[in-house]
């Protein structure tokens, strides 16, 4: 191959390197999005699943059984762009069925902790293991926590918000993460 | 002039341009702050052995905390043991602060992944409350005044030359 033709590949591939490749929404995976700008999985946890993991860490019994009774799904966001997403969790919706339900924020849980008596390093442990209630997702910055919701049977439809500028209310993005089962 | 000048040109130019621009930026995943007083930070370390933030004052010291039930914090540990082993010869001083979890867990995680990294104990979490992470792990750089002056989001690869290099940097610098 002659000295030129590599030298103009070389030059090519130089030039178009900087393009970032977009992903499309991923396909037949009804608790993931991903967009260009962002990636967000839901992950269902049984009350099994969730007490397993306290009970490794030690908790003791009355929180474990406090805890079997909420219904808890993991979300991780990732912000794959270039620009800061805003994230308030208090802006997110939430249905059971047909029918809206409340969230059960941090604040309440800590309540419901400090009344119990749970010791401190239970209390803190849970608090990390929460979904953040508000954060300005930096480029490349991924979080995940759990939400709470309470338990039930029907399938969960959460409608989750971002913003991508800091109290414009002309730049939502909405998505609608549906028919999440919370197994008991 | 032959023919071939000015492709080779070009390519150098973007290839000059690349480095410069990685030079000028932060390293992937770090926030430079507005200098904050680092919070009061003294705790017990594993064996027991009082450790306060204020006796690093007049070093740069790399604060981390972390948990073991954090998969982030799994992956990124060792990172840090990698990075400590270089940089403590060049005066980086480091505070390992494990969040709300007992000697028995600490230890036996530190054995496999950090073993020669002293660990302290933040056993109720609320130094680690105090300092605000934006989640686990959260790794914060603290200048010899005792400030903050760089977060980083996230876990990281702390071993990679990008990353130690900065760091050689800010002890120069500071």
């Amino acid at each position: 191959m002659p000295v030129k033709t590599i030298l103009a590949i070389l030059l090519i591939i130089l030039v178009i390197s900087p393009i970032t490749i977009i992903n499309p929404a991923y396909a037949g995976n009804k608790n993931q999005y991903e967009s260009e700008n962002i990636r967000i999985r839901v992950i269902p946890r049984s009350p099994q699943q969730i007490a397993a993991f306290y009970e490794a860490r030690g908790f003791q019994k009355n929180m474990l059984d406090k805890i079997k009774q909420y219904c808890f799904i993991t979300i991780y966001v990732r912000n794959k762009g270039k620009h800061i997403i805003w994230h308030d969790l208090g802006k997110w919706t939430f249905q059971a069925g047909t029918k809206k339900i409340q969230r059960i924020d941090r604040h309440q849980l800590k309540q419901t902790w400090q009344k119990m008596g749970i010791p401190l390093p239970h209390q803190s442990t849970f608090r990390w293991t929460l979904l953040p209630e508000q954060l300005d997702f930096r480029p490349e910055e991924g979080e995940g926590g759990n939400i709470v919701l309470p338990a039930t049977n029907e399938n969960i439809r959460i409608t989750s918000q971002f913003n991508l500028y800091k109290n414009n209310s002309d730049d939502i993005v909405k998505l609608i993460l549906d028919n999440i089962q919370c197994k008991k | 002039m032959t023919k071939l000048t000015y492709p080779i040109i070009t390519i150098l130019l973007l290839i000059s341009a690349n480095i410069a621009g990685s030079q000028t930026n932060l390293p992937k995943g770090l926030l430079a702050l507005k200098p904050l007083p680092a919070p009061t930070t003294r705790l017990q370390d594993i064996d027991g052995k009082t450790y306060d933030l204020t006796e690093d004052r007049g070093s740069v010291v790399f604060v981390h905390f972390w948990a073991s039930w954090c998969g982030p914090c799994r992956r990124e540990m060792p990172a840090i043991q990698k990075m400590w082993n270089i940089m403590q010869k060049e005066g980086l001083k480091i505070a390992l602060i494990n969040t709300a979890e007992d000697e028995d867990t600490v230890f036996s995680f530190l054995a496999s992944y950090a073993p020669d990294i002293r660990a302290l104990m933040d056993k109720d979490g609320q130094v680690t409350e105090k300092w605000q992470p934006r989640g686990l792990p959260a790794s914060y750089i603290i200048n010899k005044n005792g400030y903050i002056i760089y977060q980083a989001l996230g876990g990281r690869p702390w071993d990679d030359k990008t990353y130690l290099n900065f760091i050689r940097q800010i002890l120069k610098e500071d």
